[in-house]
Parts: C-alpha cells; structure tokens; sequence
C-alpha cells in the first residue's frame, strides 16, 4: 500500500469521486433519443401506447382435416379482416408459413455450407434433390359474393388484391382453402409435425401455422410480411376464432380455445372426468393411460368433429392423436378460472402425471404475480415431436423419460424447465403482442427472465439455465457477437443472444440496478401497458424508465446496442491520512516514516566501516545532534495561529485517526455498471459499498474512488455476489488473489468421487444408497 | 478432391424454443508440465441430442455408462490445437453444460487451433477460444463461426 499525505482542503473532502484521464470520446451516458423512434400520438414518450394507439384485427371461422392415413391438413377458412388503422388498404397480406417447406424455398437455398467432413442427413437429402415437399397449396381466394380475388404468392407470404380499396373502419370477408403435407418431425423436425410410432403404428400430431394467417399491419412496419427463413417467429393479429377441427374418432384433440361439443365428442365417463377436474384440488385423469393403450390397439370407425372457440387470441394451434392420456386440473388464478391440461403418450410417464400440470400451475400462479392475471379460460400442455413451442392456451414439449420408464435429472428438469417456459410464452408473446419476426429478444428474453423467477420458487436451488450474470459471461466475451438489437433472422448464436443476455440484464436490473421494489412495479406496468397491443423495443425501454423513475438509458445501451461485455479491474488501493499541520502529531510520523524507509544496499554495506568522527569526535557538531523531528516552539505558535482561525467544526475535521483510501477503478470491458465493493478492516469487520453506475459518467474508463474511515483496509472484493456478469475475476481483488481453474480443481477431484447419477439408473426417486 | 462423408443422423431441428449453439474453450498451457489443457464447454441439451441421433438410442449424456466416452470422442474430433495429440481426461456434467477435459504435451503455447462442434448442426453456432498461458488469459477470446476451419490463434 502506498501511503501518502492528504491535504485538508475541504474542497478534497467534498469531491467522493474524480475522474483521471481524459474523457473517454463515447458518452455512456448520452440519452437514447437519437437512436429510439420519435415518439407520436400512437406511442408516447413514456412508453405506454398513445391516444391514437391502434391495431388491426382479424377474425376466423375455420374448418380442418387431419388425414391421418396420409398425414395431410386439408383446411378452408372464412376471415374477416378488420382495417381500424388510419389507411386505405389496397391488398392484404397473409404469412404462408408452411412454404418454408416448398421444394425450392429459400429456407435451404440461403443456408450456408456445413462442416463438408459430416453434415447432416436432411442437408444431404436437399443436396440430393429428394427435399420434403411440403408447401401449401392454395385454392380460390372469394370474396362475400363468391367473387374470385387475385392473388400473388411470394414464397412465404401471399398478397390479396381487394375488389375495391378498404377505408379506415371497414371491414373485408373473403374465404379460401388449402391443403399440405404434414413433416415428419424425425426427418424434418420443426414447431409443427407429426411423430410415428413404430411399435404401435400410431402418430402424434402437432400442428402449428397450418393456416393462412394474417400478416401484421401496424405503425411501425406497416405491412410486417417480411419472409420467413425459419427463425424469426410470428407477428399476428388478435381475433376470435371458430374453429372446426375433424380427426378419426378414435383421436383426442388438445387445442387453443374452448371445447363446444364436449358430449358429442367425450364419452359421458370422460365428460364426467372433465367436469370434476374443474374443482379438483389435483390432476384428474379426463383419458386414464389404460385407455390411451387401448386406443393404441384398435382402429377408428369413423371421423368426428371437435369444435373449439377461443376469443382474442393472435394465433390457434392444435394436437391430436389417439395416444394421448389427458389430465386436467381446474385453478383460480386472481379469480379467473382456468383448465390446465396435459396430453401425453404412455412413452411420457412417468415424467408427465408428476409434473406437467403442476408446472403450468405454477407458471400461472408466478407470472401472473409480475405481470396481469392470466385471461384464457385454458392452459395445455402437450407432449410430441416437438421439443418447445408456443401458442395461444397451448404449448408443445419434447422431453420424456426412456423407454423403460426411468429418467435422469437433466430429463426432469429439462421438462419442468420447458413447460414453465413455453405456459410462459402464453403472457410474452401471445398476449404482450411483440413482433418476433423483429426481435427475438422481447419475448424469449423477458420470458426466460420470467422463467428464471418462476423457477426459483419451484424448489430450493433450482438449477436454472438462463438469469444467473455468471452464465452470460463467457457469451459476452466472445468478440464480434451481436448486440441483442438485431434482427431475429440475422442474429448468431440465438440462445444466448436473445435468451440468455436480455434475461441475465434484466436479473441485474432488477437486483442490482433498480431494487425489487421499483423493477417489479416498471415491469407490471410495461406488461399491463402492453397487454393484447403490440409493443416495440423502445416501449419497453421507456415503459421501464418511466414506472421506475430512473434514467437508464446507459444500460439500454451498453447490454441491448453494444456487445462489450462487463469488466471492472480494481487497480490500485492509496491511503491518505489528513494534514493535520500540528507538529506534535506531524513530526513523530515522519519521523517513522523515515525510519520504515528501505536501508540502501552501498548504506548496508557501508555501516560496519569505521568512520572518521569515531577516531575525530571534535568533528561533531551541533548539526550531527540535532533531531529534525522534534517540534520546535515556532512551529507550535504557528499551529496555535491556525488553530484560531478555523470554526470550531472545521477543527473537528483535523482527526489525525481518520483514513482516506483512493481506490482505483478500470472500466475494461466497456459496459458501465455499479461498482459492488465488499470492504474487509483490520479489524476484522467488513462493510459493503454499493456505488451506481453512474460513478463513470464523466469517465466511463477509468475512475479513483475516495473512501474515508476511521480504520485500516485489509482487502476489498469487487463484486463479492457475482451479480454484474463481471469477466475477469482475478482482476476483482485488492490485493491480488489466485483463482484456481476449472481443469485444476477438475484434476484435483478426478481420482475422487465419482458422479453418483452415472451409478445407475434413476426413476426420480432418490438413489439406493439413500432407500432404507 | 475431398469426400463427403454422410453419417446416420437427422436434423436437429430448425429453430425452436430453446436455443443455445455457443461453445467455449479455455486453453491452457501450462508452462512448467509443458502441457495444453483445455476445459471445452458445450451445451448439454445439444450434445445429449447429438449423440442420440449419432447413436441411435435416447441417451441421457448424465447417467449413460458410454455417454463419456462418446462425448469425449466427439470432442476430439471436432477441437485441434497446432498437431497437438489430444487426450480426454474426462467430463463434468451439470443440469445444462457439460465440461469435457482434454490434455496434450505441448513444448509452446498453441499456433493454430480448430473448434468445429456443431458448426455442421447449427448456421449460428459461435465458438468461442481464450488462450491462456499459466491461468492467465494472453489476450481477447477468438471466435469461429460456421465457415471457420484452422485458424491462427495469435498475430
Ligand atoms: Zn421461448
């Protein structure tokens, strides 16, 4: 430590903070307006939409098959399109999602090459010319009077030409049909598809933008219809949906919406099962897993039609199968009652009757505390090919034990994980409406930083995957990453991009940057703002200012538009003690300071020399006796002169016990952030100083930090609960520490323990060693 | 010119709701044993899914007696560092990321280096290197996207 003398000016004392170098020339703290939308009468500057806000709307009346001898969808709709924006439409656009499947489609034609040494096989197979051709066919698209309307298909989106211009406040019915090819998901897997099973010959089927959809029109795109390549999900409208849904009659269809003919559909036993469930205090099974298995063995006599409607939603998704066990428990969520539902394969349990419909309980019950109450009248569950996707009341998840009915911990978790994830989804993006083909980020993020809250509260020590600052960290080294404010079909390395990064910011936000108080309260009111509207970034951004009451502008812009990353170095520690100008205090410590002063080596070595005043004392003068450091009476007069002078409360700052500590700061890794100090004395105390971001505002490289007190420094530790994502841990430390490495403390352990889950098998009770 | 060599396995999926395609490698070299350690980190769900459509089974990578050493051959095939014969030592798996260990005699710190895993897989997968020499990192983590082959690790 170095130590040196601190004047006592006053103006020294009043200044906490001063910078030391040059100012950087990019302003961390500059304010986002030259980068964020103006705002405007239909979204405002604080965030919320405006008094203009306006949105289009799109109702449908469908009719589907499910051909379950040739895995095809034959469907025909009647929409009616609802123009409340300002404009006068010329043309429609609607998403032909399916046509990512096209032979020729773009999706495989802008893939770049694999790794030649082993690619695979669905890659070979297009390189083959043997693609899945699964594209839509389209038939006649009629208006009201059964007119033919023109139509132009581009690739993944199709423009309607209106028979005459639609003016604000009108609306349009026209009608079509189409048909398609189902994928099967183990040769071409996806957000939608069909599952076989050998050893029964029966399929699951999960079916996903199995219709022509609405395109977004709105102001801020205008018409969003750009083109799926397989990424960037969907932008819709809300609308109520009809929707008529016929499957051999044998099958059991889980879908977004409510069951209309349950007893034309239902037998009275399953009917009577249902109708309990809505008050059961745990999951009742609508369709027990003997059933299912009888199911599997018999063939259908027939076809019947289950009809469903579902109001203000933005999108309609369905499954089928005659495979399915279905469980359901009725749950009051703020007063609103809702069915959660599973559907599964006999192959899911016992994973799925244990935690399915609990987890979508529990996901109701956490994110409904930070956002608004769960509308829907259901949440389902089901489980097929696909491994995690959402829809309006429905969401599709893979995991499942193996085939003897055992799983391991990673399965389990990965299914509650998943669920709570994707019943998630139901608030960000089903509800809060955001336009994915835009941004991943502002439903994935914010829904995997719900997920990471809900999660914790499912049982101690939740290993959690995303939400934690130390996961992101190796992300946000990594040079040349995107900024999380790019475009989904443009974005490298999505998971940790535009999951990971936005839910690990938000984490801080909230425990770091703003308190659980003022975050919680932004954050409801953003999901409250934005509730069945649509939001962009910047909404979001300012909604959180706005309820918070805090500028955050530098933290939009170093986690969301830049991709530095998080490194403070703790340089440099100084002590300083106060001039106290009175030399009965001053001199005895310089006087010690001389004599803690390093004897030189040629001093060393020159002491035992006999020198020339030993044998010649008369050489010995007044000067050789003198003490330098004993106070001399003018000295002593001239303190009490300055003594006078001062107030009496000016004396008091004249304590000669008091240290300042001049703590130096680097800003390595660019992102500027609270500095989080855990202060160790002498003493053996420790006190922890937690200083905002806003420590850097005028230097946001480098900054010294004063800290006064009464006792003497041992150590410091910056970031002492690894809440900023920091990257550099062995810079975290004054003085320095040694940080074993992973491959050392692995090599440590290797002749140790071994991993007791590789032992055996686990069917999710605890290990033999552990039974009785 | 080259051979394609097409194995057994299928799609792992166009994109779903959980995504990760990020690895990472810390590689050490470690002065005094003169040796190349390298802790590879990958994400479990990917290289359990891999490994199942390899195999043709639904391993569990945290309790199959070959998952080990399938990941470990995996690993080796798909990480190189300058001509260094690599050997895995083992793997850590945790709920989502697995840790294999490699080591190698290496007389300096490593010149070039590859890290292939899932590039075949995943258009957007990023890997991600820190080289460092004595636990100390020598400089910023180079990256490799999809079209990287060998690379230099140092100017
Ligand atoms: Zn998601």
């Amino acid at each position: 430590m170095r130590r040196a003398v601190l004047l006592a000016s006053l103006a020294i004392l009043a200044s906490l903070a001063f910078g030391q170098s040059r100012k950087s020339p990019l302003d961390k703290f500059r304010q986002l307006e030259e980068i964020l939308p103006t705002p405007n009468e239909y979204r405002t500057a604080s965030g919320a939409p405006g008094h203009k806000y306006w949105q289009q709307r799109a109702d449908y009346q469908i009719a589907v098959e499910l051909d379950d001898v040739n895995q095809r969808i034959l469907g025909s709709a009647t929409i009616d399109y609802h123009n409340n924006s300002p404009d006068t439409l010329q043309y429609l656009w609607l998403q032909l999602d399916q046509n990512i499947w096209q032979k020729h489609s773009d999706t495989p034609l802008t893939e770049t090459a694999p790794d030649l040494k082993r690619f695979p096989l669905p890659i070979a197979r297009r390189l083959m010319d043997d693609p899945f051709d699964g594209g839509y066919t389209i038939g006649a698209v009629r208006d009201a009077n059964g007119r033919e309307l023109h139509k132009q298909i581009n690739r993944t989106m199709m423009r309607v030409d209106l028979p005459s211009p639609l003016p604000s406040g009108q609306s349009f019915r026209f009608s079509l049909s189409w048909d398609y090819k189902i994928n099967n998901s183990k040769r071409t897997s996806g957000r939608t598809g069909a599952e076989f099973f050998k050893k029964d010959g029966n399929w699951i089927y999960e079916i996903a933008q199995w219709f022509p959809r609405m395109a977004a029109y709105n102001d801020v795109t205008g018409w969003q219809h750009k083109q799926f390549l397989g990424t960037g999900e969907f932008t819709l409208e809300f609308g109520d949906y009809q929707v008529k849904i016929t499957v051999p009659n044998d099958h059991i269809v889980a879908s977004t919406g409510v069951l209309q003919n349950p007893q034309e559909v239902l037998s009275p036993a399953q009917h009577q099962r249902l109708e309990q469930a809505r008050t059961a205090t745990k999951p009742i099974l609508i369709v027990t897993p003997a059933e299912a298995k009888a199911a599997e063995k018999a063939k259908p006599s027939g076809k019947k039609t289950w009809i469903f409607h579902a109001k203000n939603v933005r999108d309609f998704a369905f499954a089928s199968s005659r495979k399915f066990i279905w469980d359901a428990q009725g749950h009051n969520v703020g007063g609103n009652p809702v069915m959660a539902m599973s559907f599964y394969p006999n192959e899911g349990n016992p994973l799925w009757e244990r935690y399915s419909t609990q987890a979508i309980i529990h996901t109701l019950n956490i994110y409904s505390r930070y956002t608004f109450q769960y509308p829907y009248p259901i949440a389902i569950s089901v489980n097929g090919p696909v491994g995690g996707m959402e829809y309006p009341m429905i969401c599709f998840n893979g995991p499942r034990p193996l085939e003897d009915g055992t799983y391991s911990q990673r399965t389990k978790y990965a299914l509650i994980g998943v669920v709570i994830h994707e019943v998630g989804h139901n608030y960000f993006p089903m509800i809060v409406n955001s336009d994915e083909r835009q941004w991943t980020w502002l439903d994935e993020g914010i829904n995997s930083f719900l997920q990471f809250l809900a999660e914790q509260e499912w049982e101690p020590n939740y290993p959690s995957r995303r939400g934690e600052p130390s996961t992101i960290v190796e992300y946000m080294l990594s040079p040349g990453h995107d900024p999380i404010m790019t475009n989904s079909e443009s974005v490298v390395a999505l998971g940790p991009n535009a999951y990971g990064k936005p839910a690990t910011a938000l984490n801080i936000l909230r425990e770091t940057i703003l308190g659980r108080e003022l975050f919680d309260f932004a954050f409801k009111e953003y999901s409250r703002r934005w509730m069945f509207k649509r939001p962009m970034p910047a909404d979001f951004f300012r909604s959180m200012e706005d309820a918070s009451g805090t500028d955050l502008d530098w933290f939009w812009r170093g986690w969301f538009y830049t991709n530095e990353h998080v490194d403070i170095s703790l340089d440099m520690l100084t002590q300083y003690n106060i001039d106290t100008r009175n030399p009965e205090i001053e001199k005895p410590l310089s006087k010690k300071a001389k004599e803690e002063e390093p004897v030189t080596l040629s001093a060393q070595r020159n002491k035992p020399l006999r020198k020339r005043t030993d044998d010649h004392p008369e050489l010995l003068d007044f000067y050789n006796k003198w003490d330098e450091f004993a106070p001399l009476p003018s000295e002593k007069k001239a303190f009490e002169t300055y003594l006078k002078e001062l107030e009496e409360d000016e004396r008091k700052l004249l304590d000669p016990t008091m240290n300042f500590y001049a703590l130096d700061l680097k800003n390595i890794g660019g992102v500027v952030m609270p500095v989080i100090l855990d202060v160790e004395f002498n003493d053996g105390t420790r006190e922890e100083l937690r200083i905002p971001a806003e420590i850097w505002r005028r230097q946001s490289n480098s900054v010294t930090k004063l800290i006064p007190t009464r006792k003497e420094i041992r150590s410091i530790t910056l970031d002492p609960h690894l809440e900023t994502a920091d990257a550099d841990r062995s810079n975290n430390h004054w003085p320095r520490k040694p940080v074993k490495s992973k491959f050392q403390l692995f090599k440590d352990e290797r002749d140790g323990k071994r991993n007791p889950m590789n032992e055996g098998k686990s069917d999710g009770t605890p290990p033999p060693s552990s039974n009785n | 010119m080259g051979r394609l060599l097409l194995p057994a396995i299928t799609s792992i999926g166009l994109a779903m709701a959980h995504q990760f395609h990020f690895g990472h490698i810390d590689a050490n070299w470690n002065s005094a044993a003169k040796t190349l350690e390298l802790s590879v980190r990958l994400h479990a769900d990917d290289l359990e899914q891999l490994l199942r459509q390899r195999h043709g089974r639904p391993l569990e990578i945290d309790r199959d007696p070959l998952a080990e050493k399938l990941a470990c051959s995996y690993a080796l095939e798909t990480v190189g560092f300058d001509q260094a014969r690599l050997r895995c030592l083992g793997m850590e798996v945790t709920t989502h990321q697995v840790t294999l260990y490699l080591e190698a005699p290496a007389a300096e710190p490593p010149q070039r280096g590859r890290f292939r895993s899932f590039s075949a897989e995943f258009p957007d997968q990023i890997n991600t290197v820190q080289l460092l020499t004595d636990d100390r990192r020598t400089g910023p983590a180079i990256a490799f996207l999809q079209a990287d082959q060998w690379k230099r690790l140092r100017p």
